[in-house]
């Protein structure tokens, strides 16, 4: 080969590592009979199958006439940023057009509500920034909580979600760790408070936490709290004491006290019961510890979408479905959600271009890729997502009831699902994913209020070749349009890539409409 | 479950009497005659475009009376139409505009044009219930063509030619290229002709191209695709400059659009310089006139046709397709076409109002088609009433006369209009829009059949 990106390259080594690890894998369920394996690989061949196709395509390419600029690596990767904030929109309106039988065409305008409102958060300074900061606190601790409610309540029967919420929470922080942070970028570190009084306070708080854990109050929300700020303090103050930049031992220490607890969880009975609580206060202190103001402002922005997309469901969607409404008008409602958000965004804010005030980064080069730092956070916080709502959807009791309620709704509703609470629920999902889509995205490239009305058609596209309703079928289609859309640069103008998923929309359409993955939630 | 709709009132079909008809003949002439008068003051430079509207209004009362038994409806169209002219009328006046005539013609003929665009969304959804959210497409389609094709045509020369790309060489015969000429005489009328033809066929062809995936499968897929589709005919206008034409040295094409292009008037027929010159002035008397006279026949004459067609039997299959596929299957219609035919109608509709509004506005560009252009025409038919032949009329001049009055008010009263809340907001496009979109989720919730429509018709509940 000429150009010398196509043989050994990083990526095709990766490619070849993932799929002798799918063989093992695939071995490996099947002689353990776990069924879940069998649908997450099935996607995950899916698009190693079309990374494949593209692959004999470029190289098909290469050896004609066309010398792509870009490589297959780079690509590639940027097919798997572009699929990565795709699949993070997608899995939203097809859970949404799933169980809500609602095609919304404001889920664009809802991730550009996001991204804006994480936006205007960010900008704030002084007195605005401090309120904002106790602001980030409470909503940190409202998502622990979640995550409380959600995961480690059920912890005594399923091991498999420790594993999920310690390999989250180690993912998380590996890749904070990774990527350089300056600790200017901490804002929210409060004035006075010392070195010594962090430590005290953490070491008094999970003491106390240890000991009220045994008596009859173990179960009440401020105990289970407890902890978990502990575990921020303990956190806070290592950030103080090392008072690092970038990778330093103390951070290694932190990382792999994280990785034995993780250990330990999988292990003993005892560490089953305490360490998640350790997990948590870890991730709250990870989200601490990295909060430069953007991270701030995307929970702020979760809090802030989540709270309009469930009043709007109650002031709107909700008596739409009292009604019975036919599928005509909830489009044109929609669209009509949509056209005032966006403008409504659009006179406050002003129609220019913003930025969300990404730091500037030296590009870093592995192997044929050359990629800033934020990149490896925007795919890691995606797939990170993406995998916790997996799990979400699969184990827990209100994921459950989402499958059932999507697959058959009168059958869910005689069995005792809540349908009003499930579609709180929902939207939550919906309104928390599209945000953190909207802010990566915002966070990628500079922005303005069109951002997530350009994403409705390739988001579209993404659901319907997944299969509506099915959130595997979501993901599976949105890196395939992902992919697909960086890769058409090779042959045809990067200002088409909207016309390239518009055109797998049409194909998807022709051939096979009920999608890859069709019908069911998964 | 609901019960099935009260059958419609039997319509009156004894003919009118003789008084009547004696005075439709009266009004007739009368109104001939006012809009001729008007012609001509306006033409030799008298500035009271509000004669014009007078005369329109007039003349939709003598239609009023020919129509008969729709006569309620007529007059809610006049009376609104008439309310919207005098209000802004008075307004134009009251503000200092320097050319209130001109002032009020443009907004008249932009009234006129988007009451064309909705139409064909009227056939569309408001008779078939078909959700297109790409409308403007068919728009653009119907603007680029008679503006790309004003005064030249392609044809096959010997010389090599860099208009086109290589690959469309091969419909020259020989070794021949594809190269744009200005044609002389009637070879102007030709090449505007060819443009007409060229509009409608690339309407309908892509009309056909959104429909034939689309329209065996649920609703909501039509609506998908056609939210794409029109971006991607701008995008494609945009980046593919050839398709404007142009001759060497015009900055034709992509972003620029096209401009300067020629009225399909006498000009384009003649070939007279000083003619082209007067069809190239945005700024005469005579343009307006000419314009606002062009778009109200094709009104007249699309609503005429579909008011036809609607009554037709098939215009009775598209309503049974709209009320209940199901049942228009079982009786053994093929629904797909009828879908089908209603939409490439309603893009051939929407392609006439590009045409007149090309022939109105210039430039032409990519810019001048934003999707928002597709929402103008649903808020104007729901407001209006889908599923009504008037609708769009009445929706068009209600909406733009929301917009007009936003933007004049504060210069006609500049003391008290300090105090509406939201006015400063209603003149920026943004604010504009954001009320397009409050209005259509209330209107779809409050009111969904609009000024005129029928409940009954309005498929909200099922």
């Amino acid at each position: 080969m000429t150009n010398g990106f196509l043989p050994g390259s990083a990526f095709t080594a990766l490619v070849a590592v993932a799929i002798v690890g799918l063989v093992a894998t695939l071995a490996w369920a099947r002689y353990r009979k776990v069924g879940w394996a069998r649908d997450t690989w099935q996607v995950i061949i899916g698009v190693l199958v079309l990374l494949t196709v593209l692959y004999g395509a470029l190289q098909w390419s290469v050896l004609t006439t066309n010398q792509p600029e870009s490589g297959f690596d780079q690509l590639a990767w940027g097919g798997l940023l572009t699929g990565s904030i795709l699949a993070l929109s997608a899995i939203g309106l097809t859970l949404v057009y799933g169980i809500l039988n609602l095609s919304n065409f404001s889920h664009g305008d809802i991730l550009t509500l996001g991204a804006y409102l994480a936006f205007m958060f960010a900008i704030l300074e002084g007195t605005a920034a401090t309120v904002s900061g106790a602001l980030i606190i409470s909503a940190v601790a409202g998502v622990v909580l979640l995550a409380d409610h959600f995961l480690f309540r059920k912890l005594a029967s399923g091991e498999r979600m420790t594993l999920g919420a310690a390999a989250i929470v180690l993912s998380a922080g590996a890749i904070g760790l990774l990527i350089d942070h300056p600790l200017d970028d901490i804002r929210f570190v409060m004035p006075g408070l010392t070195l010594p009084a962090v430590v005290l306070v953490t070491i008094a708080a999970y003491g106390g936490a240890l000991l009220t854990a045994r008596t009859r109050h173990a179960k009440s929300t401020v105990v289970r709290l407890l902890p978990l700020a502990s575990g921020a303090g303990l956190a806070l103050a290592l950030a103080l004491l090392a008072n690092v930049n970038r990778l330093t031992p103390a951070y290694i220490v932190a990382v792999a006290i994280a990785c034995a607890a993780a250990a330990a969880v999988v292990v003993h009975p005892w560490a089953r019961v305490h360490i998640p609580y350790v997990l948590g206060g870890a991730t709250a202190a990870i989200t601490f510890l990295y909060a430069n103001t953007i991270l701030v402002a995307a929970f702020i922005a979760i809090a802030g979408t989540v709270a309009f997309v469930i009043v709007l469901d109650i002031l709107l969607w909700k008596r739409l479905r009292a009604r019975r409404a036919s599928i005509l008008s909830l489009l044109i409602i929609s669209i009509g959600v949509a056209l005032a958000l966006r403008h409504a965004i659009q006179i406050r804010f002003g129609p220019q271009v913003n930025n969300l005030g990404r730091p500037v980064s030296q590009p870093l080069t592995l192997g044929t890729v050359t990629f800033v730092p934020t990149d490896v956070l925007i795919i890691g916080v995606a797939v990170g997502l993406i995998a916790a709502v997996h799990l979400f959807l699969k184990h827990t009791r209100v994921g459950k009831s989402m499958r059932a309620l999507a697959d058959n709704p009168d059958l869910a509703k005689v069995s005792g699902v809540d349908v009003d609470r499930i579609i709180l629920y929902v939207w939550a999902i919906a309104g928390s994913l599209a945000t953190v889509a909207g802010v990566l995205l915002a966070y990628w490239r500079p922005f303005k209020t069109t951002l997530g009305w350009e994403l409705l058609l390739p988001t579209f596209a993404a659901v319907i070749l997944g299969g509506i309703g099915s959130a595997l079928g979501a993901l599976a289609g949105a890196y395939a349009i992902g992919f697909a859309m960086d890769f058409s640069t090779v042959w045809i103008a990067p200002s088409y890539k909207q016309a390239v998923a518009f055109v797998i929309l049409i194909s998807v359409l022709l051939v096979r409409p009920q999608g890859i993955l069709g019908g069911k939630i998964d | 479950m609901t019960a099935d709709p009260p059958a419609p009132a039997t319509r009156s079909t004894e003919p009118a009497p003789d008084p009547w008809r004696i005075l439709q003949r009266v009004g007739q002439v009368l109104t001939a005659a006012f809009i001729l008068a008007t012609i001509l003051a306006f033409w030799t430079g008298a500035d009271s475009i509000g004669f014009i509207i007078a005369a329109l209004a007039i003349l939709f009362l003598v239609l009023t009376l020919l129509v008969g038994p729709e006569r309620r409806d007529w007059a809610v169209v006049v009376a609104i139409v008439v309310g919207v002219g005098t209000l802004l009328t008075a307004l134009a006046f009251a503000s200092g505009q320097s050319r209130p005539g001109i002032y009020l013609a443009g907004v008249l003929l932009t009234i006129l044009v988007y009451a064309i665009f909705a139409t064909g969304l009227n056939l569309q959804f408001g008779f078939t219930g078909l959700i297109n959210f790409g409308h403007v497409a068919f728009f653009a389609l119907g603007a680029y063509g008679v503006a790309v094709f004003a005064r030249r045509r392609p044809a096959c020369r010997d010389v090599p030619s860099t208009e086109f790309p290589g690959w469309l060489d091969w419909v020259c015969p020989g070794d021949a290229h594809l190269t744009w000429i200005v044609p002389d005489g009637w070879g102007g009328a030709l090449a505007l002709g060819l443009g007409i033809g060229v509009a409608f066929l690339a309407a309908g062809i892509f009309a056909a191209l959104i429909g034939i995936p689309t329209l065996k499968l649920r609703e909501d897929y039509l609506a998908i695709v056609t939210i794409g589709s029109a971006e991607i005919v701008r995008i494609i206008l945009l980046n593919e400059r050839w398709l404007a034409g142009g001759n060497p040295g015009d900055s034709l094409g992509g972003a620029n659009g096209i401009s300067q292009y020629p009225r399909p008037w006498f000009s384009a027929i003649t070939g007279n310089e000083a003619w082209l010159a007067l069809a190239r002035d945005l700024t005469t008397n005579a343009y307006y006139i000419f314009n606002v006279l062009l778009a109200f026949t094709l009104l007249a004459i699309v609503i005429g046709v579909l008011t036809v067609l609607i009554k037709s039997p098939w215009g009775r299959v598209l309503k049974a397709v709209r009320e209940d596929e199901e049942v228009a299957k079982a009786l053994g219609k093929n629904v797909f076409r009828y879908k089908m035919q209603s939409l490439i109608l309603g893009a051939f509709i929407a392609a006439i109002g590009g045409m007149a509004w090309a022939w109105y506005v210039s430039p032409v560009n990519p810019e001048s088609f934003l999707p928002i252009l597709t929402f103008y025409a649903w808020i104007i038919l729901i407001i209006g009433g889908s599923g009504n032949i008037r609708g769009p009329i009445v929706g068009s001049a209600i909406l733009w006369g929301i917009f007009e009055t936003a933007r004049l008010l504060p210069r006609a009263l500049p003391a008290a209009a300090s105090g509406i809340p939201f006015l400063d907001t209603l003149q920026k496009p943004a604010g504009q829009i954001f009320l397009i979109g409050v209005l259509l989720v209330l209107a779809m919730v409050f009111r969904p059949q609009g000024i005129l429509g029928k409940r009954e018709e309005m498929i909200l509940a099922k």
